[in-house]
């Protein structure tokens, strides 16, 4: 009786789950070059590979040229560039909110050098969303030395009312005029990593996980960071 | 479906059932496996992909990637039980509102009962109830004998008879 209960809580607790796919990161390889590519029957037709090599060069030009980097779909990790509208410096973007999630904003010339967005990853379940962007100097596992960033924001009803509640100490900075908090050790993050917080409102939470990052250029970033609803 | 010349493997990926197509079919059900098994969707993603990433620079030399996959899963999430701070505990990080994904109640629920088990018994529950792994299969997923996972489970089910009670 207790192996059946087990099953079907177990299976209703992850229903929800519906991880996004990295396998284009993998297909590609991690930094030293160990795997080997991809054989000649799983690679892309000639056309589709000659328009991702031209995006993936109009995208080194914007970054290089410090224009506004967007991703334009939130179902993959395509990745197109938009003269800057809005802004004189460069700044990255998550998608326009699609399905799920909020879009931000990131300036990339806040980043540490070499580092550029690797992924967004959207995410619904239970009563919100979060959209989570990862940051690195290549597409890797993330269990190295860094730098790594992981910036995520997360929207639900009260959420960040009740991580406010929970936080401890003294903020260490002002982030657009939220109070913002740094750890290490809580629930939630990895060793190695640290985490600064900020909540926005009742409902939203700001995050930013590190890791090889140094904390001013941790608080850089942040305040960089717009939300657009 | 490997061979080796000297020190350097030769891989032949055009004789290989597709890595694209394993990755697709089991990539939900991993990440989902490893939430329960660590309480924390986004960092069982990680340890997911890492998994893939392994299996993928072994694809060529492994005989049941299924199995392989059960064992680097098992292997990065006690890894990660292991090494995170001891003092918080799993209840404490399913409720958090750290969390970057935001769990269904019915996952902090379970995430909290699991949190009651030894790293291990959580890892054999999980695979005994959400995968229906066999005994023999467990044990190659934890690298134990066979006969040290029908009592990681009997005590694992005693915790949980009481956790999950009405």
């Amino acid at each position: 009786m207790i192996e059946q209960l087990l099953r079907d809580r177990m299976e209703a607790a992850v229903t929800d789950i519906r991880p996004a796919s990295r396998l284009d990161e993998i297909l590609a390889g991690p930094p030293g070059g160990t795997v080997p590519p991809p054989s000649p029957s799983r690679q892309p037709p000639r056309r589709i590979t000659l328009l991702a090599v031209a995006a993936a060069l109009v995208a080194v030009a914007a970054f290089t040229a410090g224009w506004l980097v967007r991703s334009a779909d939130r179902d993959t990790t395509r990745i197109e560039n938009q003269p800057a509208t809005t802004t004189a410096a460069g700044s990255t973007s998550t998608a326009e909110r699609a399905r799920v999630g909020t879009q931000l904003t990131v300036l990339t010339s806040t980043l540490p050098k070499g580092v550029r967005l690797i992924d967004e990853t959207p995410t619904s379940g239970g009563d919100g969303f979060s959209t989570t962007l990862r940051f690195a100097a290549e597409p890797g596992t993330f269990t190295g030395s860094g730098p790594y960033l992981r910036i995520s924001v997360t929207h639900a009803d009260g959420f960040a009312t009740q991580w406010a509640e929970r936080s401890t100490g003294d903020p260490v900075a002002q982030v657009q005029g939220h109070d913002a908090w740094r750890s290490d050790d809580g629930p939630g993050i990895q060793p190695g990593w640290t985490s600064l917080s900020w909540a926005t409102g009742p409902d939203e939470l700001v995050e930013i996980q590190s890791k090889g990052v140094a904390d001013d250029t941790v608080l850089a970033i942040a305040r960089s960071v717009q939300i657009h609803p | 479906m490997s061979s080796a010349t000297g020190r350097e493997t030769v891989t032949d990926h055009t004789a290989l059932p597709g890595f694209p197509a394993f990755y697709d079919a089991r990539l939900e059900r991993t990440v989902r496996q490893v939430s329960l098994m660590v309480g924390s969707v986004a960092v069982a993603e990680d340890i997911a992909h890492d998994a893939m990433v392994q299996i993928y620079e072994r694809w060529d030399a492994i005989d049941d990637p299924g199995a392989y996959l059960y064992r680097c899963a098992a292997n990065g999430a006690l890894r990660w039980l292991r090494s995170r701070d001891r003092s918080s505990t799993l209840d404490d990080e399913a409720g958090s509102p750290r969390l970057t994904v935001v769990p269904a109640v019915e996952f902090v629920e379970m995430a909290d009962a699991l949190g009651r088990l030894t790293d291990r018994q959580r890892i054999a529950v999980v695979l005994r109830y959400y995968e229906d792994l066999s005994e023999t299969e467990i044990a190659a997923a934890l690298d134990c004998r066979t006969g040290t996972v029908g009592p990681l489970l009997t005590r694992a089910r005693a915790v949980l008879r009481k956790e999950l009670a009405p």
